[in-house]
């Protein structure tokens, strides 16, 4: 036995005994692992300002907990964050925020998740359980390196003087040393904002190692790190030969750490140069032989670039990586197969309202024991971040259950929300940016709607109707203004678009009376005709397909199509 | 009528003594379906083994690109048939949706506590092949039927 494949056996029994049996133990008794979660929230913020104003002290079972506090969205939580961002205690939480979890909130705003202890304490628990599964179904994952992403956690500072940035930062930069020896990448990493940059210094310093897991929530990453590699190969190669780093990738300033410890590798140079010349190009299942396993999202809109990632990956396994947010960790999958993972149970208090019922003013909230097969749900989620019966406004779906407890995959974002990639773009966002660059471009525009067009990469396709045709030089306007009208609102469209995992707007002028036309069909339908309402952002994939597209334009071929 | 009862009836499990079918009917959750209800789909997350106790279900394999209507109808299962055991032994997604046809119990087998069972009696793992070869054979019948 290695040392490595020892340290890795060490790691499988404190994890076991540490999470990952108190969670398969619990999966017999979701209802009870869920009452006993929610006592312990309410009990240690029993204190707080949230906790007095509406009695957690009195709380023993769920029933009271739903009598005593109501469901919120970020909105009705978002006047009691901003205290806590100005340095104010016992607001929502009793113990401290660490840090400030960002993302982007569905009114355009950033929203601010209190990364306490205990929250990162239940958010840990749901990456050791799904960590000491890896290690125990890939027993050598640890004899290599582990290609782990995470992005900038000290963005900035609250008024309060706390950092706000990624929680995948905050992690990896804490991370003990015994652990971090594994990471195949240097925490510095995450500061790398120029997106080229940062995927060549990864691979600079991962083609190095020999890479035996990969885990990232987004596979279009994994996707852009695997064109990365092939279309740098020579490059690579050559600082990998001499044990440099190119700096045209070395952005001004960079950490020591970006470019320190890489030593000339003549032979592993000559191995990938070897790949090169054998096959025309380089690709992860050449580089990384030992590559057993990677983690990613698959649920959602993610299937997309999942069919593209045998590509570069060949037959290797691809395990979810879970259903997740900044929020929460809501499931551990368990094994490869599917997109779903079972319901994190001893992590946060969940609750589910049937997807049927989202819009009745008294829906049921269901508890976990309660769900049923194949059944859509919206979540709720009660964590140790101060959010208590907090909709994060995510669609799920059962698609198992592991004992009693239900195994539910993420099927999409609620109304009102397009997520391609993760950018959470809202209607309320399309609509402002749209009103903006009509009005300061004076743009003639009658109608629009924006969805989703599927593609390499994927992009929003706006319907417009505009008065009159817009020749060429007036679309291109149009669409770079509110290309940069929706990343000035949302700061994970702007990633996305930055990263190019999201593509540009293209503008498809539709002939004129089309919108009309449309709500005509809806009336005909049987719509009330005052109710009918064509959306700004649909989330509907053939919406276009009821239009009459007469010319199209396209920024990347600047060539317009009738 | 108890879990170890329908276990006793089934051949992967009858030569097993009732003190073990008892440990492995333990080990099962019973969920009740409604009619018309899918319990699993195929291409999802695999983690449980099924054994009907009560009702009926059918077993639909989707043909590929026809993921809708009009599938292929495999096979239908009454008290003591199950589903779910290839995913639960090669992880991959399930192979095939089923829907209750009227009101159905199962008893489900999570992932690891029927792999202990086929690690633990090799009895139980060749008296699962035997069921796998058949599931094939009826398959091919019914392609060979369909003109497949």
């Amino acid at each position: 036995m290695t040392v490595a494949t020892g340290l890795q056996r060490l790691l499988g029994i404190w994890l076991k005994h540490s999470n990952a049996d108190h969670f398969d133990d619990a999966t017999w008794r979701p209802g009870d692992a869920q009452h006993a979660k929610l006592a312990e929230i309410c009990a240690r913020n029993a204190a707080t300002d949230y906790g007095r104003r509406h009695h957690f002290d009195r709380i023993r079972t769920v029933d009271e907990y739903r009598r005593a506090v109501p469901p919120t969205t970020y909105d009705g939580l978002a006047p009691w964050i901003e205290r806590m961002t100005r340095g104010e205690r016992n607001v929502l939480t009793a113990d401290d925020p660490l840090m400030f979890a960002t993302t982007s909130g569905t009114t355009g705003a950033v929203k601010y998740i209190p990364v306490t202890p205990s929250y990162l304490h239940e958010y840990s628990h749901g990456i050791h359980v799904h960590t000491y599964r890896m290690l125990s179904d890939f027993p050598d994952i640890l004899e290599g390196r582990v290609l782990v992403s995470s992005s900038n956690d000290e963005e900035g500072r609250t008024a309060g003087g706390v950092a706000y940035g990624a929680i995948s930062g905050y992690l990896a930069r804490t991370q003990p040393a015994v652990i971090r020896r594994f990471f195949a990448l240097p925490y510095e990493l995450c500061k790398v904002k120029d997106i080229e940059a940062k995927y060549y210094l990864t691979l600079r310093h991962a083609l190095a190692a020999d890479v035996r897991s990969i885990v990232t929530p987004n596979p279009s990453s994994v996707l852009l790190l695997a064109e990365t590699m092939g279309v740098h190969a020579d490059g690579l190669i050559d600082d990998i030969r001499r044990g440099t780093v190119n700096p045209a990738f070395l952005p001004a300033g960079a950490p020591r750490a970006l470019s320190a410890g890489l030593s000339a590798d003549p032979r592993r140079a000559a191995d990938l140069a070897a790949l090169v010349r054998g096959t025309g190009r380089l690709v992860p299942a050449e580089a990384w032989p030992n590559l057993r396993v990677v983690s990613c999202w698959k649920g959602g809109t993610m299937p997309l670039y999942l069919r593209r990632l045998a590509d570069h990956f060949g037959d290797v396994p691809v395990r979810e990586l879970g259903y997740m947010a900044t929020e929460g960790r809501g499931t551990t999958p368990l094994v490869n197969s599917g997109a779903a993972g079972v319901l994190n149970v001893t992590s946060h208090f969940f609750e589910f309202v049937p997807a049927d019922q989202r819009d009745r003013p008294d829906p049921d909230f269901l508890s976990a024991e309660a769900l049923e097969a194949d059944h859509e749900y919206y979540v709720h989620l009660t964590t140790s971040a101060g959010l208590y019966r907090y909709d994060i406004d995510d669609v799920v779906r059962v698609v198992d259950f592991y004992r009693r407890t239900p195994v539910i995959q993420f099927v999409r974002k609620g109304q009102g929300v397009s997520s391609i990639t993760g950018e959470k773009l809202t209607e309320t966002q399309m609509t402002a940016a749209l009103v903006e660059v009509v009005e300061r471009g004076g743009f003639d525009l009658d109608h629009v709607t924006a969805c989703v067009e599927w593609g390499e990469p994927p992009c929003y396709a706006l319907y417009c109707e505009p008065a009159r045709p817009w020749n060429g030089e007036r679309c291109r306007r149009f669409l770079e203004a509110i290309d940069a009208a929706l990343s000035a609102r949302n700061i994970e469209y702007e990633a996305k678009r930055s990263s190019r995992r999201l593509g540009m707007p293209v503008l498809k002028q539709v002939a004129t009376g089309s919108f009309t036309a449309l709500r005509q069909q809806r009336v005909a339908a049987g719509a009330p005709e005052a109710q009918v309402k064509i959306p700004h952002l649909s989330p509907d994939l053939r919406f276009g397909e009821q239009l009459s597209v007469v010319a199209e334009y396209r920024l990347d071929t600047a060539a317009a199509a009738t | 009528m108890t879990v170890a009862t329908v276990l006793a009836g089934m051949p992967m499990f009858h030569h097993l003594g009732a003190r073990q079918r008892a440990r492995l009917a333990a080990h099962t959750c019973r969920r009740v379906y409604r009619a018309g209800e899918v319990i699993v789909r195929q291409g999802d997350t695999s983690m449980s083994f099924y054994v009907v106790l009560s009702g009926r279900v059918r077993i639909v394999r989707h043909t590929a690109g026809d993921r809708g209507d009009g599938g292929v109808d495999v096979v239908e299962e009454g008290p003591g048939g199950f589903f779910g055991e290839m995913g639960v032994i090669d992880d991959l997604p399930r192979a095939a949706t089923v829907v209750a046809v009227e009101r159905s119990e199962c008893a489900l087998l999570a992932k690891w506590d029927f792999q202990r069972q086929l690690g633990g009696d090799p009895g139980v793992a060749l008296a699962l092949i035997s069921v796998l070869n058949a599931r094939i054979r009826q398959l091919e019948d019914r392609l060979a039927r369909t003109g497949g």
